[in-house]
């Protein structure tokens, strides 16, 4: 990291994202923002895998496998979101409140 | 790529980034997420990965983004339904730990000794076979990155895990139907055709 030459930058961005959604998740209460935030350090992992498999093209590999596993992890991140915001709906349907420190939000059941 | 547009989208990304994770509205919130995604795939096109920047716009900037603007405007949270925000000392014990955590990443980074962006081996090999004035077909000229290129790779070597992903889907489809319906909801008897009036639904 003596230079900012591409590369890093990109894995320092990447890394900056993945700690800003890390920080949403932890000092936040609501569970959309939450749902986001997850969002933000899958985004944060995602860019830091085609970071690494453009700058190992040169090599006679398959690099471009780590592109694959980013198309696997954009599947699982939006059948994530539906499943969380189905949970969402649920709690709000049962406390009348997205907050998960709601006094009644750990006696979600049915 | 050049390093000042590639700064200039960090940038963009980051404060972006950060205005979702404080904004206390979750509209405000679901669109700084937009603009985070949408500089996470202007920075894909610049790595040459052209299909995957195409489907972060597809998929995040469209299905899941529609997800979470169609839910915050379902719920139409009012002030006292958002809950109450944890105590500044949780928010600084949020601080430290990302912090830590970024620290670690850095410290891994700064271990690495200066990589750069070199061309890659298949548009080396296919300028390579060019210049000895070989006549190359098109079928043979995938250059590193193409959404071919990508294709080819996705359905051959990793055809299998392709096909799992719709097992996957089909989970979250059966889990969102038994999640969100309602206990006491109405039978699929009871929603039968004949509750509508023969008029149609002019009325």
């Amino acid at each position: 990291m003596n230079s900012l030459t591409t590369p890093d930058a990109i894995q320092i961005i990447a890394a900056l994202l993945f700690c800003i959604g890390v920080f949403g998740v932890l000092s936040r209460r609501n569970l959309l923002i939450i749902l986001m935030s997850v969002e933000l350090m899958l985004n944060g992992a995602n860019l830091s895998l085609v970071g690494f498999a453009r700058e190992f093209a040169h090599l006679p590999g398959k690099s471009e496998s780590a592109q694959v596993m980013v198309l696997m992890a954009m599947a699982v991140a939006a059948a994530e979101v539906a499943v969380g915001l189905s949970i969402l709906i649920a709690l709000f349907r049962h406390v009348r409140s997205v907050s998960v420190d709601h006094p009644q939000a750990t006696t979600l059941r049915d | 790529m050049s390093t000042f547009l590639v700064l200039l989208v960090g940038v963009l990304i980051v404060v972006a980034a950060l205005m979702t994770v404080t904004q206390r509205n979750p509209i405000h919130a679901a669109l700084s997420m937009l603009i985070a995604l949408g500089g996470v795939g202007a920075l894909m096109i610049g790595l040459k990965a052209h299909f995957l920047a195409a489907m972060q716009v597809l998929l995040y900037g469209g299905a899941i983004m529609v997800l979470f603007v169609f839910v915050i405007m379902l719920l139409t949270l009012r002030e006292e339904e958002l809950g109450p925000e944890p105590p500044p000392a949780t928010r600084l014990l949020a601080v430290v730990g990302a912090a830590a955590l970024c620290f670690i990443l850095f410290s891994a980074l700064s271990r690495r000794s200066d990589p750069e962006f070199k061309e890659p081996y298949n548009d080396a090999k296919i300028a390579a076979a060019e210049a000895d004035g070989a006549d190359m077909r098109r079928r043979t000229k995938v250059y590193y990155g193409s959404t071919e290129h990508f294709a080819r790779v996705l359905y051959t070597d990793y055809a299998v895990p392709f096909e799992l992903i719709t097992v996957l889907v089909m989970a979250a489809v059966a889990g969102v139907i038994v999640l969100a319906r309602r206990p006491d909801s109405v039978t699929l008897e009871a929603t039968k055709l004949t509750a509508i009036p023969a008029g149609g639904g002019a009325a």
